[in-house]
C-alpha cells in the first residue's frame, strides 16, 4: 500500500522537546504534513478544526490526558474513525488494556525507535484504508 | 496476705457472727464461711493486683519507647527536613530537568543542522548520515523517560515529606509548610503522571503489547 507522505499527521505532547523528537522521526520516515499540540483539550480543538489523517498521542498530559482525547474522539461521529496511535511510558497490562478498550489504533512504548513507529503508522494507515 | 478487701468481707461475716447466740448450730458453718470468703477475695485481689503490675509495666514500657522515639526524631532535626532538606531537594531536581530539558535541545539543533549540511551531499553517504542522527533522535528519547521518572522521585518525597508533617504533628510540633504546599515548579512536575515508566520486569515490552493488539 502507498502512503502519502503528505498525509496531516497530529502529534500532541506535553514535552516539547518530544514532539520535536517525533516530528523529525517523522519527517526521516517521510511525513512533512505534521501539526503539533501540547495537550489533550488543545488537540482535540485542532482535530475538529481540520481534517487528519492520524494522531499519535501521548498519555501524561493536563487538562486533557491521552486517553481522555482517544475516548473524546471516538465518541464524535465525524472523528471517531480517525486512527490514532498512543505513545507513552505507560507499560502496564492494565494501561495498555484500557487503551484498546477506548479503541487505540495501535500503542507505542517509550523509549521507542524509528523502525516502531514506521511499522505501527504502516500498520494503522493499513487498516484503516 | 490480709487486704482491705477480704478484711471488708471479714468484718461482714463477723457482724452476722456476733449476732448469733453462742450456743447456735450455725456457727460452726458461718465461721467456715468466713474463711471461704477472706480467702476468696484474697485470691481474688492477687490476682487484680497481678494484672494491674503487668499493665503498669507495659505501660511504662511504651511510655519509654515513646520517649526514646521522640528524642531520635528531635535528634535528626525534623524541622531542618522540611525548612532544608526538601526544598534543597526540590531545587536540585528543578535544576537536573532544566539541565536535561537543556542539553536534549542543544542535542535536537545539533541533529536538525547536521540534516540540513546534507542538501546536496551524494545520497549514499546522506543516508549513512541520517541513520546515525535516528539513532540520535531515538537515544533523546532518554529526556521524555528521565522526565517522567524524575516526576516519580518528586512524588515520592512529597509523600515522605507529608509522613514527617504528620509525624511531627503527634509530636506536637508545627509542621513549617502545609501539605500540597511543595515549590510549584516541582509540584508541576509532579502533576499528571499516571504510573509513568516501568522498572525492567514490571511492565510490558513492546513484542508483548503487540500480541495484546494482535
Amino acid at each position: 500500500m502507498k502512503i502519502d507522505p503528505n498525509l496531516p499527521i497530529l502529534i500532541v505532547d506535553d514535552y516539547r522537546t518530544m514532539l520535536r523528537i517525533i516530528r523529525n522521526l517523522l519527517r526521516q520516515i517521510g511525513f512533512t504534513n505534521v501539526d503539533e499540540a501540547t495537550d489533550g483539550a488543545s488537540a482535540l480543538t485542532k482535530l475538529r478544526e481540520k481534517p487528519y489523517g492520524l494522531v499519535i498521542s501521548d498519555w501524561n498530559m493536563q487538562p486533557m490526558t491521552g486517553l481522555e482525547l482517544l475516548q473524546a474522539v471516538r465518541a464524535d461521529p465525524k472523528l471517531a474513525h480517525l486512527p490514532f496511535i498512543m505513545v507513552t511510558a505507560e507499560s502496564k497490562t492494565e494501561n495498555v488494556l484500557a487503551a484498546k478498550e477506548a479503541g487505540v489504533s495501535n500503542y507505542i512504548v517509550k523509549p521507542f525507535n524509528a523502525d516502531t513507529l514506521r511499522a505501527k503508522i504502516t500498520s494503522v494507515l493499513t487498516k484503516a484504508s | 496476705m490480709t487486704s482491705e478487701m477480704s478484711e471488708l468481707g471479714g468484718r461482714v461475716v463477723d457482724a452476722i457472727l456476733a449476732a448469733e447466740p453462742q450456743d447456735s448450730p450455725r456457727r460452726p458453718l458461718l465461721e467456715e464461711a468466713r474463711r471461704i470468703v477472706v480467702d476468696l477475695l484474697e485470691s481474688f485481689e492477687r490476682a487484680v493486683s497481678s494484672e494491674q503490675r503487668r499493665l503498669r509495666a507495659e505501660l511504662d514500657a511504651l511510655a519509654g519507647m515513646i520517649a526514646t522515639m521522640k528524642r531520635e526524631v528531635e535528634a535528626i532535626r525534623p524541622e531542618e527536613i522540611e525548612t532544608r532538606h526538601m526544598p534543597t531537594v526540590n531545587g536540585e531536581i528543578g535544576a537536573i530537568a532544566a539541565h536535561l530539558e537543556t542539553a536534549t535541545g542543544d542535542i535536537l539543533d545539533a541533529c536538525e543542522s547536521i540534516e540540513r549540511t546534507l542538501e546536496g551531499v551524494p545520497e549514499a553517504q546522506a543516508e549513512a548520515v541520517r541513520e546515525q542522527v535516528t539513532r540520535i533522535y531515538e537515544a533523546c528519547n532518554f529526556h521524555d523517560i528521565s522526565g517522567q521518572r524524575i516526576r516519580k522521585i518528586v512524588k515520592t518525597l512529597e509523600n515522605v515529606e507529608e509522613r514527617i508533617s504528620a509525624l511531627l504533628a503527634v509530636l506536637g510540633q508545627q509542621p513549617r509548610r502545609q501539605r500540597g504546599e511543595s515549590d510549584p515548579a516541582v509540584a508541576a512536575l509532579a502533576n499528571s503522571l499516571l504510573e509513568g515508566p516501568q522498572l525492567p520486569g514490571n511492565g510490558r515490552s513492546q513484542d508483548e503489547i503487540d500480541a495484546l493488539f494482535g
